[in-house]
């Protein structure tokens, strides 16, 4: 049964290589469909690393237009070594971390006065299901605020790793890849990370009166 | 197996990257120790979280922006695909270089230029060398006064610079000694070729001024011999 799994997960790998390779010499033929193709497939997921990593949507977008032009310019550079996602998401990671630097140098004395409607959504836009019951939807806006709230409080080395592990679902293998350290290390970074995550979490829930809703029969 | 190595490897077995008799070792241990159970549970619990968490849609101003920047990109990515091609783009992109950079230039440049030609124009006539005229007063100048005329002083043996102050009119009104002693037979002399001497007034701008005028008493003695 493994084996078999195994050899589906390395037949998708072979077709989505493919048509990474298909897509890349499109690219380079200045194909107009291919630089779409391209965008439909990846503005979202690297939006939303940026995001979690920046936890600022001005930020990000602009790492995403970072991260975009770089893939436009070195296309021609892409050599196949790795797979099309995992280039493009370490450029995302090495723009997030260069924003983050340029940050901490220049904006944080930085006062904002423009304003943000028309970036700004509503939480309700964003949640997956709109169909779930009121009370649902506030238990999720608790939780979804508190762990985000604990993610930016964490370490950005582990922090990448975890998002990129549970967030943007990419294996360890990928991930490695991405951040161009040794599997060990990545292993190392996401228990470190998920331990600083449940810590964060810990020190929050005991901040606050715990609540439990679960349901129980009437006595 | 020992509670630590459980929640060492706990990570990855949660990610079902502990296979084998390790991940039976494990799943012997979270049967029998509560705390590592709660440890897996926690992490499930968080992994969950962070799964489920929202995936904010990508603003329509990026996409925009970026659909904006891809035609960018693909035209010039297109336009570099040949020799010729590229040579046309890095031309037109010198040549609208070039635009950008004079372009901000070309009216104060042109206003200048027309300026100094149109200044350059009404200097010319006052340029050139003009006619001498005979007797003609300069306007532009101060002309110093000047003795016309004074009777011949009888001079004693003294010999003096005297500065008279000429007024206006003509008149002398006063005089200074400048170098020299001077008698007071002289002083009568003086008075009197002052009273009788004209001279013509000093001018400013055309028009008749005080002034004063240096005047040398020197005796010259010429010995006749024969």
């Amino acid at each position: 049964m493994a084996t078999s799994i195994l050899e589906l997960n390395a037949q998708k790998t072979a077709v989505t290589d493919s048509e990474d390779l298909a897509l890349v010499r499109a690219l380079r033929e200045g194909s107009e469909r291919a630089y779409e193709t391209l965008l439909l497939r990846f503005q979202q997921p690297v939006y939303n690393l940026a995001l979690r990593l920046l936890n600022d949507p001005s930020d990000a977008s602009d790492v995403v237009q970072e991260v975009f032009l770089k893939v436009f310019r070195n296309v021609g550079h892409f050599r196949g070594q790795s797979s099309l996602k995992t280039w493009i998401f370490r450029i995302a990671i090495n723009e997030a971390h260069n924003q983050r630097r340029w940050f901490f140098r220049h904006r944080h004395r930085e006062v904002g006065i423009e304003d943000e409607q028309d970036d700004a959504r509503s939480r309700a836009d964003t949640l997956a299901d709109a169909a779930q019951s009121p009370f649902d939807y506030v238990l999720d806006l608790e939780n979804q605020a508190v762990i985000e709230a604990a993610l930016t409080r964490i370490n950005p080395t582990f922090r990448a790793a975890v998002v990129l592990r549970d967030i943007t679902d990419l294996s360890y293998e990928e991930i490695a890849d991405v951040l161009q350290v040794s599997l060990g290390t990545v292993k190392s970074r996401i228990l470190r990370g998920r331990e600083a995550l449940r810590h964060e979490l810990g020190k929050k829930l005991q901040s606050q009166p715990l609540m439990h809703w679960l349901p129980k029969t009437a006595e | 197996m020992s509670c630590q190595t459980v929640l060492n490897s706990l990570s990855e077995f949660l990610d079902h990257r502990v296979s084998g008799d390790e991940r039976t070792r494990v799943t012997a241990h979270l049967a029998e120790c509560r705390e590592c159970a709660a440890h897996l549970r926690d992490l499930s619990e968080l992994r969950n979280g962070l799964k489920n968490m929202p995936q904010p849609a990508v603003p329509e101003r990026l996409r925009t922006q970026l659909q904006v920047l891809a035609s960018h990109e693909r035209a010039r990515w297109n336009a570099t695909k040949t020799l010729p091609l590229a040579l046309r783009t890095w031309a037109v992109d010198i040549k609208l270089a070039a635009d950008n950079l004079m372009r901000p230039l070309a009216v104060p440049l042109a206003g200048g230029l027309v300026s100094a030609l149109l200044l350059f124009a009404l200097l010319v006539p006052t340029l050139g060398s003009r006619p001498s005229v005979l007797n003609d007063v300069p306007t532009g100048f101060y002309t110093a006064a000047t003795l016309v005329e004074a009777a011949p002083p009888d001079i004693s043996n003294d010999e003096a610079i005297v500065e008279l102050h000429v007024d206006s009119k003509g008149q002398a009104t006063d005089y200074s000694v400048q170098r020299g002693q001077v008698s007071p037979a002289m002083q009568a002399d003086l008075t009197q070729m002052m009273f009788f001497a004209r001279f013509t007034p000093a001018t400013w701008f055309g028009q008749p001024t005080n002034g004063k005028v240096l005047v040398s008493f020197r005796r010259i003695n010429y010995v006749v011999r024969g």
